[in-house]
């Protein structure tokens, strides 16, 4: 168990920068998570710190050492694989024992070991099954038990969970993270489902091509984006054109079509800083909007229709100035019709700040 | 199923063909070995097994079934020695070159096998390429004798023959998720010892198949150890053809050639039992 860090790395296939000047810092014991659309190069971050990938430039340190040229075997880190890649002729057993083995453990301890970490994924009656006589969530603790039975600086995980259905997904998600706990194992796991990355990490780096643009708890990360990039691929989001009109405390944010129209609205946290009269945007969360006046800011829309989500109820509206605003109700409330004009609010600590710039990536 | 019983139709010109070609000649070549020999060309009337007995009973033929099989498993050792690395490098490469390299591994059997053999005079000869490279290499003092031996043999016979082990096996490790050769070194197993370690049980239904076929082939050929054995390497098909051709004691020939027949049908159905059981 050690701390892993990624320095200024970066990594081109041909012309195409796959990784561009990235640095990322993971405590020890820290379960970390890169969340990113596919394609933004979170494999081959995770494939730098396993070694199979060598960074152009920059250093990968594992427990304070520069690891950059250490081959792959060298590395003692313990990898996930989506396809679970078990060894289909050796027993679960076996395949647990496979890293102690090619470390030329002594048997009477290894077999300790295997027993320990079956025990800890719950497969210690299988031990002796085949990998195909397995079910996909399974082969995935199996997996996951091939990996710590090294007890590895690091444990990393490739979308883990992609493979299996939605009810095995949530319960292997909390399997992994309780055996994280148990173990206080270094994690870097890696995800395009931002609703897994909020629920398993202690930190989630979001990334996008090739670049991390933030790195925060799930918390801050969901409250307080630094991007519109950020809160539109965490969740839904609301957002409004801006003129930054003062501050005063809260910002107080001119509509951009009718600066008649004023919000009060809070910066991201260690966001960026806003001058007078600079264009921006707010960024508002469905639940955080209500039905009526209640609150200080407010806008009037039309509601285009109405949806059942479950826990409550999704209701889209059409702005004047031509947005949509969505809103999440209460699922024991009255629901408004399709047609009817309603008053929209929020709290000024609701209403998030961000730089225009990178408008044009959301969504 | 009536398509299917029309392309059946369609074979029939075929399988006529090969009867003709295969299996009358084969029906002949059994009857002779049923017959007792009387003197060179001719044979005695009254069928009988006494050939075989008389076979299985000299100590001589066991030897050569015992020699000429020890020959096919040099030709399989060598060929696997030499067929693995290039099959799994055919099987893993990223080249655009890769249909190329396949052509230029079966680029061998599409050789006429006389041509194939006589390619090697000019390099296994005693002032041959090899040699030459030896001798100016300081390795050897003497040219040695490559050619007109059983080296000449075995090295004919791996280059005709290789290229069936390599397709079978390259196939078979082409199916091998390359992840999970990456399993196995992030637990720490280097490149050498995952091969070991994975690659090859993976690649074992590919060994089995590719090693039998090849040991088929090679204590069944009869151009190679004839052409680079010079007349000095004597195996089933040289003592058979030495049977026929110059005592023209048909009745020998025929017992011998029927033996290594059934071996090596023996060896091919086991074979396809093999890679059918683990595929
Ligand atoms: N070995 C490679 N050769 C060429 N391009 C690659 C290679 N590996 C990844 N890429 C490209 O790099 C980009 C990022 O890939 P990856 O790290 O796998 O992203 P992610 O895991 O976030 O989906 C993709 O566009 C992918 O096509
Ligand atoms: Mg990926």
């Amino acid at each position: 168990m050690a701390e892993v860090e990624l320095r200024r790395v970066s990594k081109a296939y041909g012309a195409t920068e796959v990784v561009r000047d990235l640095s990322l810092e993971i405590k020890d014991g820290e379960f970390l998570t890169l969340l990113g659309a596919s394609g933004s190069g979170k494999t081959t971050c995770l494939r730098m710190v396993a070694g199979f990938v060598i960074p152009d430039s920059g250093q990968v340190m594992l427990g304070g050492r520069d690891a950059t040229r250490l081959p792959a075997w060298r590395r003692n880190t313990g990898m996930v694989f989506q396809s679970y890649a078990l060894f289909p002729h050796l027993s679960v057993a076996e395949n647990v024992a496979y890293g102690l083995t090619v470390r030329r453990t002594p048997k009477p301890e290894i077999a300790a070991r295997v027993a320990e970490v079956l025990r800890l994924v719950r497969l210690e009656e299988f031990k002796d099954r085949k990998p195909a006589q397995l079910s996909g969530g399974q082969k995935q603790r199996v997996a996951l038990a091939r990996a710590v039975a090294i007890r590895p600086e690091v444990l990393l995980l490739d979308e883990p969970l992609s493979a299996l259905d939605l009810k095995l997904r949530g319960e292997l998600q909390a399997e992994i993270r309780r055996i994280q706990q148990t173990l206080g194992i270094t994690t870097l796991f890696v995800t395009h489902d931002q609703g897994e990355a909020l629920g398993i990490s202690d930190r989630v780096a979001v990334m996008r091509e090739g670049k991390i643009l933030q790195v925060d708890t799930p918390v801050a990360l969901y409250q307080r984006p630094a991007s519109s990039y950020v809160a539109n691929f965490v969740g839904t989001t609301n957002f409004i054109d801006g003129i930054v009109l003062d501050q005063n405390g809260p910002f107080r944010i001119g509509h951009a079509r009718d600066q008649t129209q004023v919000f009060t609205a809070i910066a991201g946290e260690n966001g960026p800083s806003f001058a007078k009269g600079e264009p921006c945007l707010l960024c508002i969360r469905p639940e955080n909007v209500r039905l009526g006046a209640m609150h200080p800011n407010r806008i009037e829309a039309k509601v285009i229709h109405v949806t059942y989500g479950g826990q409550h109820w999704v209701a889209d509206c059409d702005r004047a100035d031509g947005g949509i605003m969505t809103l999440n109700l209460p699922a024991q409330s009255g629901i408004p019709k399709p047609g009817e004009v309603v008053t929209l609010s929020w709290a000024a600590e609701h209403g998030v700040l961000l730089k225009i710039e990178d408008r044009s990536h959301g969504a | 199923m009536a398509l299917k019983r029309a392309w059946g139709f369609l074979l029939l010109p075929a399988l006529a063909v090969l009867a003709a070609a295969f299996l009358m000649p084969l029906a002949n070549l059994g009857m002779k070995s049923l017959h007792l020999f009387a003197g060179p060309g001719r044979e005695q009337p009254g069928l009988t097994l006494e050939n075989y007995i008389a076979f299985l009973e000299d100590p001589f033929n066991w030897g050569l079934l015992g020699w000429t099989s020890l020959l096919g498993l040099l030709v399989v050792g060598i060929s696997l020695v030499l067929g693995l690395p290039v099959a799994y490098f055919l099987a893993r490469t990223k080249t655009r070159w890769r249909p190329v390299l396949f052509l230029l591994v079966i680029a061998p059997m599409l050789v006429s096998v006389v041509i194939r053999n006589l390619g090697w005079i000019p390099i296994l000869s005693e002032s041959g390429v090899v040699n030459s490279l030896l001798i100016a290499l300081g390795l050897v003092s003497q040219p040695l004798k490559l050619f007109n031996n059983l080296a000449g043999v075995v090295i004919g016979l791996v280059h005709a023959f290789l290229p069936f082990l390599i397709l079978t096996l390259a196939t078979v490790i082409q199916r091998i998720d390359p992840q999970i050769e990456e399993a196995s070194i992030n637990l720490g197993a280097g490149p050498f010892e995952t091969f070991c370690r994975v690659v090859l049980p993976l690649t074992r239904p590919g060994l089995i198949a590719g090693s039998l076929i090849v040991f088929t082939l090679a204590v069944s050929a009869y151009t190679t150890p004839a052409v680079m054995g010079g007349g000095r390497v004597l195996v089933m098909s040289t003592y058979v053809q030495q049977q026929i051709g110059t005592l023209l004691d048909y009745a020998t020939g025929a017992t011998v050639a029927i033996v290594l027949l059934v071996w090596g049908a023996f060896l091919s159905i086991l074979a396809l039992r093999f890679s059918k059981a683990e595929a």
